[in-house]
């Protein structure tokens, strides 16, 4: 194993993490068309980050409670308002990257690292990181376990699951929330880029290959397990930075696919 | 009013209004639905049809009123239209298997082969998309079916459960002539076979007519409601159904309220001044053809 040191082994398997627990998020993410809903939960996690500085509280802590906050905002509203999720998730997310920008800019002796905020540092993984990472994979197993059909009902036809039985309203705030936790988490370690991405680019490039959700679901993991090999690679040996380099790799791929004809009969 | 009265109802609607924002859509309505009985809802567009029907499936509050089930009512539902999003791959089949009652459609569920419930399942699917002739469908992405299939896939839908009340908005929309005859005359079999009680939308009286045990006009109130003359001439007109190429339906109801808007649409504008009348109906269905 002379050829990774020890940093690139933890980024390798911390990035093949995410990718494995992005895919069963991001396939949902792309059947419901809330791509936005991530890069707004994601935005909201700047104030996450401002109001953990301004409470001087552990800011991991309050990205998650932010984010989880927003979600469950973002879930009522368009529960109980007129307005199209697409507006409401607009006006979300630069709200609260404005707020949360507001705040820092009050505190004195505090920079934002942008690039860090948008592409984080997988290459500083740790072990802390990659046990939450296990964490995040047990809850998002545990709910797939449960709700996997419940929530294909829900994404083919909400009034329709509800008549036959399903619990629309908890299993919809379920995800939300779950979404918003993972999200909050790899924030941190990956930063705002390469979360959405990692949820949105494989499941979208998963498409073109696949006759079942199922099937979507396993090539979106394999594309985004791809993805970080081949993005950490290169950036190792072209020296590149790491998050863009993986983001450009899915995004090939994505390209890739396209040229391929849909598998349907 | 109604001889089975005093059995219990599947469900039970009363005084039911309902209002959007300031928009009254439905007052004052009141019916029930027992096991057996094929109620249909006719009415023009946007008389609050479907807003009923949400209503006394529990997706939609009413304003005003109850509405009551009877206890572990399993309910088959066919909405009027459903997207499916062309992101999501999946089969016919799958989008049938997915209906089944099955607690526990987990994601590994679908691995746990030769498994009961599942042999079980498949053969219920099988059974209902040969009756409904939608066999050929079943390898076929969902989003790729016309209009008058989907209507065939997703009335399977709602049978594959073995429902105890069907509830139908508009089944038969763009479904051609032919197609509608068999899809009615599959709808009173199943009522038959399975005792189930069906509350159903549709525009045409003339095929609908046949199987009906009760119509409601609506038109954002309940402007009147009736029924073919009897069970047994019900059937007997089964009995002719698809000997004639032409043939006559004559059936009575009761008139509440002015109800000439609904009829304009529903039966070429024969005006409903009398109190108590018969419409006649041409019904223009063709023999049922074979398979
Ligand atoms: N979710 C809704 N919000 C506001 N108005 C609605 C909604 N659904 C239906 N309506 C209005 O209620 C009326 C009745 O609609 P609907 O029940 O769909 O009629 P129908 O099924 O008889 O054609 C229509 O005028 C329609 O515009
Ligand atoms: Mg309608």
């Amino acid at each position: 194993m002379s050829l990774l040191s020890d940093f690139m082994l933890l980024a390798l398997l911390g990035g093949i993490g995410l990718a494995v627990i992005s895919a069963p998020l991001g396939v949902f993410m792309v059947w419901q068309r809330q791509s936005y809903f991530g890069a707004t939960l994601a935005h909201s996690a700047l104030l996450g980050i401002s109001i953990g500085l301004f409470l001087q509280i552990d800011l991991t802590l309050s990205v998650i409670l932010i984010s989880m906050l927003v979600a469950a905002a973002i879930f009522w509203l368009s529960q109980h308002k007129q307005l199209s999720s697409d507006t409401l998730l607009g006006i979300l997310a630069h709200s609260s990257l404005a707020f949360g920008l507001v705040l820092i800019s009050l505190q004195d002796n505090i920079q934002i690292d942008l690039m860090g905020y948008l592409f984080g540092d997988i290459l500083s993984i740790n072990s802390i990181d990659l046990s939450l990472i296990l964490l995040t994979s047990i809850l998002i197993l545990l709910f797939y376990f449960k709700y996997w059909g419940a929530l294909l009902n829900v994404t083919l036809n909400p009034e329709l699951a509800q008549v036959e039985g399903i619990n629309v309203k908890r299993v919809q705030l379920l995800f939300v929330l779950l979404l918003a936790f993972m999200i909050a988490l790899s924030m941190k370690i990956v930063g705002v880029l390469l979360v959405t991405s990692l949820l949105i680019i494989p499941a979208a490039a998963a498409r073109k290959l696949s006759t079942s959700p199922e099937q979507m679901l396993g090539f979106s993991i394999f594309i985004g397990v791809c993805s970080i090999i081949g993005g950490l690679f290169t950036s190792y040996y072209i020296d590149l930075p790491t998050g863009p380099s993986i983001v450009v790799v899915a995004t090939i791929l994505f390209l890739l696919l396209q040229l391929k004809p849909q598998p349907n009969r | 009013m109604h001889f089975s009265n005093f059995r219990q109802p599947l469900i039970k609607a009363e005084n039911v209004s309902h209002k959007y924002e300031t928009n009254t859509v439905l007052q004052n309505i009141s019916l029930q639905i027992f096991a057996k009985e094929i109620v249909t809802l006719i009415g023009p567009n946007g008389a609050g049809k479907s807003t009923l029907l949400k209503i006394l499936l529990g997706l939609t509050t009413p304003s005003q009123g109850t509405v009551s089930r009877q206890k572990n009512l399993k309910i088959g539902f066919m909405p009027q239209k459903i997207h499916i999003d062309p992101t999501l791959p999946m089969t016919v089949e799958r989008f049938l298997q997915l209906g089944l009652p099955n607690k526990h459609q987990t994601l590994f569920s679908k691995f746990k082969l030769g498994s009961f419930k599942a042999a079980y399942g498949n053969t219920i699917i099988e059974k209902t998309t040969q009756e409904l002739d939608i066999v050929n469908l079943l390898k076929q992405p969902i989003q790729k079916v016309s209009g008058g299939e989907m209507q065939r896939i997703l009335l399977a839908r709602a049978l594959i459960r073995e429902p105890d009340l069907l509830v139908l908005d508009e089944p038969v929309q763009g479904v051609d002539l032919q197609g509608q005859t068999e899809i009615y005359d599959y709808i009173n079999k199943i009522r038959n076979e399975h005792e189930c009680g069906i509350l159903m939308v549709s525009h045409d009286l003339h095929i609908v007519m046949k199987h009906t045990d009760e119509v409601l006009c609506l038109n954002r109130h309940m402007c009147c409601t009736g029924h073919p003359q009897t069970v047994s001439k019900n059937s007997e007109f089964q009995a002719l159904f698809g000997d004639l190429s032409e043939s006559l339906a004559v059936y009575e109801h009761h008139h509440n309220e002015s109800c000439q808007l609904t009829h304009g649409e529903a039966s070429h504008g024969l005006s409903a001044q009398n109190k108590h009348h018969e419409h006649q109906i041409n019904t223009t269905s063709k023999p049922k053809g074979g398979k």
